[in-house]
């Protein structure tokens, strides 16, 4: 209780929690939220700026051949004489006269989804890989430390785009397709890149808590009142490591959110036309100059859903564990 | 390695215990003293009797050639880890290189001559052995070595970098060393606000928004690439000064990167700094050093920052690594020729050799550097042992 008033008092925390919040929230009530859809195709508003506002009774199929300007105008005149319901785009539309807005929205389900499944990857074998190096040491310390040093030194996110470039492929997608529902089957190797390549930091940290922790008194009485190795670590010393967990997992989404829009950047992860950030900037980037909305409403959401976490996170650090502050900075 | 060698230092140990120690001749000793790790590895034989022990390497030189022989697995592994994903991978290497003229006799031939047709195990052994021989192989799609290509793409990267980590390490020192100078002051919270931002920001959204308003809207500053596309001749008619000519060939375009690349490491710094510093700002010393009258920026930056320097150090040398490995999105996003762009072109292509040749290269600077940073504890606070 103590801790949760400290955390509402906690200025950036509370600002960091908003913009979680309304990440999730999205991320959840996107198909209701989002005024159009996300893929479908308003050919006669293509590179429409944002606000441009469409007429309720307009779709592909009527607008059909009539050169864009024109058609827009007569149906905006249509929809004013009629008084008929009004849609806008409010932050615009792509070339393809896709909404950017629905986009946005809907692409926040696949960052938020990539960034809770990796982050929990990420926390599954940082917290085994670290609990059993501190907690039987020996060989096994030195074997466990090595491979963390080996995935520590890949560097950046080459691992991941590795990890990609192989899951990518034409065959594998297609075989993905058929698990992966409505959501694009780059999803799965997005999940495994980044589920593999960012747990080293929470492996060493949780092994230094748990080095710390097996000395005290209350380990040792476990062991006397003949508890297991697995009664040990599981009742004794994780409860003891939640904090540095919840902190470093915070602030591991932002990460993974971050390396997610990157690697759809670059084109290996989520494929157009289904909707994320990072794809839409790079789709974007040719038109920055004519077409500005493109490559800024998509770069705003992910930044401002990053600072989010990093804020919450930051938060939280200092309330739950402050000398994680000399590792996460 | 070294396991091998320790049985054999264990018996020229015990050997020489026999002699007696006072009669070893020269030769033998010199043998030792070059051997690399034998003669700092006690051998277990000689420590339990405890007769003979024999003279340590300098502890400096001791914990080198440790971390040295430490970065031999690692680099074993991190191979090892890239070879497997891309021996599995479902791409046809052949197929690439092929392209449309695919005919499956030639195909079977080349696979056969590039070893592809083999177990991975035996695979991989002449990768290893080739590597050791210091022959990277041949690209299989930019048709050249790898070895020269790399290196040209990663001096580009370098500089790119160097730049980065310069605006980086000043402007986020003083960040951080102002923060913690006035704690909770307007202008802590300001940098601080500024500095999570900075963590928060995509990197290719920024390098895109700095393109948008210092090059397409204000026009002061080249969209991309990593120098004048024109020839400099026609520079030089225009302008005359060299140093005008150097800005208008090369100094202009490493702006925009360098700022982009600069902004995340510069975020952490800065923080990392702070904390740093507050940490070390309440100690006695800190007090003592303010009682004896002396001024509150030379208390700040000669007694505070020194003892703050350590965990700054670690940091700066982590993300030199990192920048200098991941760079691949500012490269993208300005067009640079560097490291990152090859690394995602060749993974993209399954152009193993370059690819395995780019991973082995950045993986050993970032050994390389974090050893550095590990040095100069030493020259930070003379209390660090190595040992």
């Amino acid at each position: 209780m103590e801790t949760l008033r400290q955390l509402i008092r906690h200025r950036s925390a509370c600002i960091g929690l908003v913009l979680v919040a309304c990440a999730v929230l999205v991320a959840v009530t996107c198909q209701w939220l989002a005024p159009f859809d996300p893929v479908e195709q308003f050919r006669e508003y293509s590179k429409a700026p944002p606000g441009t506002v469409m007429s309720g009774s307009a779709s592909v199929s009527e607008a059909g051949n009539t050169s864009s300007s024109e058609a827009r105008d007569s149906q905006l005149e249509k929809s004013r004489r009629d008084g008929g319901t009004t849609r806008r785009f409010f932050m615009g539309t792509d070339v393809n006269g896709r909404d950017i807005l629905s986009r946005v929205l809907y692409a926040a389900r696949i960052s938020m989804l990539v960034g809770v499944v990796a982050t929990l990857l990420n926390l599954l074998i940082g917290i085994l890989v670290g609990t059993l190096a501190g907690y039987f040491g020996r060989w096994l310390d030195g074997l466990l430390m090595r491979i963390t040093d080996t995935f520590f030194a890949f560097p950046g996110i080459l691992l991941a785009i590795i990890i990609l470039a192989t899951l990518n492929q034409p065959e594998v997608r297609k075989a993905l397709v058929s698990i992966s529902g409505r959501l694009d089957p780059g999803i799965w190797g997005l999940f495994i890149a980044l589920g593999l390549t960012g747990w080293t930091g929470i492996a060493r940290v949780i092994r230094g808590q748990v080095l710390a922790l097996k000395e005290l008194e209350f380990v040792e009485a476990a062991r006397a009142i003949g508890c297991g190795h697995a009664r040990i670590i599981l009742v004794h010393l994780l409860p003891n490591c939640v904090a540095p967990i919840i902190v470093l997992g915070t602030m591991q989404v932002a990460y993974n959110i971050l390396s997610e829009a990157g690697l759809s950047f670059l084109g290996l992860g989520i494929q157009p036309p289904a909707a994320s950030w990072g794809g839409m900037l790079a789709e974007g980037r040719p038109y920055l100059t004519s077409m500005p909305w493109w490559g800024v409403f998509p770069g705003l959401a992910l930044a401002l859903t990053v600072l989010g976490f990093n804020l919450f996170g930051d938060g939280l650090r200092d309330v739950l564990d402050p000398r994680l502050k000399l590792r996460t900075g | 390695m070294s396991d091998d060698q320790k049985p054999t230092g264990g018996a020229t140990g015990r050997s020489l215990a026999a002699l007696g120690g006072g009669g070893v001749s020269p030769p033998v000793t010199s043998v030792m003293e070059h051997g690399g790790v034998t003669p700092q590895l006690p051998p277990p034989g000689s420590r339990r009797h405890g007769t003979y022990r024999l003279p340590p390497l300098p502890p400096f030189l001791r914990f080198i050639l440790l971390r040295l022989l430490a970065a031999i697995p690692v680099l074993i592994g991190v191979t090892l880890i890239c070879f497997a994903i891309m021996v599995a991978a479902p791409g046809d290497p052949v197929r690439i290189i092929m392209g449309q003229h695919y005919n499956p006799q030639i195909a079977e031939n080349l696979r056969v001559q590039m070893g592809l047709d083999k177990p991975f195990a035996v695979q991989y052994g002449l990768f290893l052995s080739r590597v050791v021989h210091g022959d990277l192989g041949r690209s299989y799609v930019q048709r050249t070595e790898v070895a020269p290509y790399l290196a040209q793409k990663f001096v580009n990267t370098l500089l790119l970098t160097l730049i980065a980590m310069i605006i980086a390490v000043g402007c986020g020192m003083v960040a951080g060393i102002v923060s913690a100078a006035w704690p909770r002051s307007p202008a802590d919270y300001l940098l601080m606000l500024l500095a999570v931002a900075g963590i928060s920001m995509p990197v290719f959204w920024l390098g895109m928004m700095l393109q948008l308003l210092f090059a397409s809207r204000l026009g002061w500053l080249p969209v991309s690439d990593m120098s004048y596309s024109g020839s400099l001749d026609s520079l030089w008619s225009q302008y005359q000064s060299p140093l005008v000519v150097w800005w208008m060939y090369w100094g202009r375009h490493f702006v925009l990167p360098g700022v982009t690349l600069a902004t995340v490491p510069m975020a952490i710094i800065a923080r990392l700094t702070r904390s740093s510093m507050l940490e070390v700002m309440g100690q006695d010393y800190i007090r003592t050093a303010r009682a004896k009258g002396l001024s509150y920026p030379r208390v700040v930056v000669v007694h505070a920052l020194r003892n703050a320097l350590i965990p700054i150090v670690t940091v700066i040398g982590n993300n030199f690594a990192l920048l200098l490995t991941g760079a691949v999105l500012t490269e993208t996003v300005f067009s640079w020729p560097g490291m990152g762009r090859a690394m995602v072109e060749a993974i993209t292509q399954y152009d193993y050799p370059m690819v395995m040749g780019g991973v082995m290269l950045m993986a050993g600077v970032f050994v390389a550097v974090n050893l550095l940073v590990d040095m100069t504890y030493g020259l930070i606070d003379p209390r660090v042992r190595y040992g």
